[in-house]
């Protein structure tokens, strides 16, 4: 095809034109911010190379250790441990709004799920500290309250309005004539839901997935009350009950006290810089997953 | 149709030039507040603003010094903000404050970073004030009196050495340490670190928790059984045991008082400062709102907020 005048930058009237400028901003916006953060991290890397900093294994700026993967480590393990909690509570609440509940009784779930995350990070970062920290000290009989499993739990009650809220909204847009034909053939309303609908959802299902995942990794102040702000691996590597440390709560812990343009100050925008890479893979992967959605059974 | 598509090009141009033009053009501008300012009128300074920032020990003192003195002068407009001494002079050699509230002296990084920058630090003595070493009454249940250790022990227990605080000392529980310290740009750190564990050659170990501020110190100590961290003497309170402390195992061993910090026994003390990029211009809001501090009245509210005054208060 002849391609003809480029009209790519033509918007039918003015608020076209204008509505575009204001898209534009933002986007301008976020090119900005990750030439900054990377302008300021890639010092860090030259200067400590890559794997270094990246997979060094102590962290402790004080006197000058600058190994990023106790805190890499630190924020996967509180993310894997807070979507354990958040997926099952998450998902089951989703098929329960879209399939099972009456529409009175989901037309107050659904704004109140809605309402927790619009509780402020620091409410639940101020919860756990006061409240759920001691508990935890108290029922595990741990030397300390504030560990991986603390951060875990307060991360998943931030992540399950994200699941629910998405996951609902797929399932229930799944059409209806897959349920009936199923229910034609004689399988139960279970039976449909599990080889019918959450298949046919599945794609966004696994993106809210991906969302919750975006969101807990980039918490910062709750996970900084909460998670004790120690920089180790804990012994087992999968031990719950000891305190870590994440790239986000070392961003903000040490964010105020850095002396401009140090090694240290690089070495935060390089934590950022990666805390940025993994958002993106994961945004982009959770993008991936929404554009599949819900387009027809795959069993 | 093509004249807004060429229209909607040049706005978006522009606006991408604001943005890059903007963050080329901020040093120039910023270049110009340095410029000084003849306060020969005496109204001339009370239409100022003035930016405090820095150490959270002195935060108290700055805090409550700002409150009185734009009680004063009510034209006058200071900002005071806490964020570490690091925070301070950084801010300060950046030329984002016009004074830094700091508990230490400024490291070789900053001295460097400074000099770099044409800035000189001045440094304002406004007061004294203890680290108090404090730990959970559960450590402290079996003993009779207070718990009484050396500087050494204390950096042992820091770094590690001592696992459990049965190995301290006979009749101390045999429990786990848990250990909190502060993060690397506090004052308190750093004044800690001079006094418990730089004589030693020894280091904080790895599994120690940090925590943002003096007040998160205490709440952590509080809530957390067979725990030991450290707080200004002026955040000393609440439902912590502090540690009686000595330079030598034979002692005397001190209490972290106002008493014993004043006298100079107490060995964890020091100086906390407001720092300025040269001797301020006399007569500025800057050279006017530190004269307050180190004034009588500024001292006296230096004692009301549990530090320990330098000046003359009558």
């Amino acid at each position: 095809m002849r391609l003809k005048h480029p009209k790519f930058l033509c918007f039918k009237d003015k608020a076209g034109s204008f509505s575009f400028i204001l898209a534009s901003i933002s986007i301008i916006i976020l090119f900005l911010i990750i030439v900054f953060v990377l302008n300021e991290g890639i010092p860090a890397f030259i200067e400590l190379g890559f794997s270094n900093f990246l997979f060094g294994h102590r962290w402790s700026p004080y006197y000058g250790d600058f190994g990023a993967f106790p805190l890499l480590y630190g924020s996967i393990l509180i993310v894997l441990g807070s979507l354990a909690i958040s997926v099952p509570l998450g998902v089951f609440t989703a098929i329960f709004l879209a399939e099972y509940s009456p529409r009175w009784l989901s037309n107050i779930l659904k704004p109140v799920i809605e309402l927790l995350a619009a509780i402020p990070s620091i409410i639940y970062g101020f919860f756990g500290f006061m409240f759920l920290a001691p508990k935890i000290m108290e029922f595990l009989d741990v030397s300390m309250g504030k560990v991986a499993l603390t951060a875990s739990i307060i991360l998943s009650m931030m992540t399950v309005p994200t699941i629910v809220s998405i996951s609902s909204e797929v399932i229930a847009s799944v059409p209806k004539e897959y349920r009936k034909a199923s229910l034609a053939l004689g399988a139960t309303k279970w039976q449909t839901i599990k080889s019918m609908v959450l298949p046919a959802a599945k794609p966004g299902v696994i993106a809210s997935l991906l969302l919750a995942f975006g969101r807990a990794i980039g918490e910062t102040v709750a996970v900084l009350m909460v998670c004790g702000c120690v920089p180790q691996i804990p012994s087992p590597p999968w031990n719950y009950l000891e305190p870590v440390h994440t790239l986000t709560a070392a961003i903000a812990l040490d964010m105020g006290e850095v002396s401009w343009g140090s090694l240290h100050y690089h070495v935060l925008f390089g934590l950022g810089a990666i805390l940025l890479v993994i958002t993106f893979i994961v945004n982009m992967i959770a993008d991936f997953f929404i554009k599949k959605a819900p387009r027809g059974v795959q069993i | 149709m093509g004249k807004a598509g060429i229209l909607t090009v040049a706005i978006v141009t522009f606006i991408i030039g604001l943005f890059s033009g903007s963050f080329a053009l901020a040093p120039l501008l910023s270049a110009n507040r340095g410029s000084t300012y003849a306060y020969s009128e005496d109204s001339l300074w009370r239409t100022d603003s003035i930016r405090v920032v820095g150490s959270t020990t002195v935060l108290p003192i700055a805090n409550a010094c700002a409150l009185r003195f734009t009680e004063l002068y009510n034209t006058t407009n200071i900002i005071i903000e806490g964020g570490g001494s690091g925070r301070g002079y950084s801010e300060l050699i950046g030329g984002l404050c016009d004074i830094a509230d700091a508990s230490r002296e400024p490291k070789q990084s900053e001295l460097e970073n400074a000099k770099q920058n044409g800035v000189t630090l001045i440094l304002h003595e406004i007061a004294i004030d203890g680290i108090a070493i404090i730990v959970h009454p559960s450590v402290t249940q079996n003993l009779n009196g207070p718990l009484n250790l050396t500087l050494e022990e204390i950096g042992k227990i820091f770094a590690g050495v001592y696992s459990k605080w049965s190995e301290v000392r006979e009749g101390l529980p045999d429990k786990e340490i848990v250990v909190f310290v502060r993060e690397h740009g506090s004052g308190t750190r750093a004044t800690f670190e001079e006094f418990c564990m730089e004589p030693f050659g020894l280091k904080v170990k790895t599994g120690a928790s940090e925590v943002p501020s003096n007040p998160a110190m205490r709440q952590s100590v509080e809530q957390t059984p067979y725990s030991i961290g450290y707080v200004g003497l002026g955040f000393l309170s609440g439902n912590v045991e502090a540690v009686h402390v000595a330079e030598q195992s034979s002692g005397p061993f001190y209490a972290p008082t106002y008493e014993n910090v004043k006298d100079g026994v107490y060995p964890l003390s020091r100086y906390l400062y407001m720092v300025t990029d040269g001797i301020p211009e006399s007569g500025s809001l800057t050279d006017r709102f530190i004269d307050f501090v180190k004034s009588p009245e500024g001292q006296r509210i230096v004692e009301q907020c549990g530090y320990i005054a330098i000046y003359p208060k009558e």
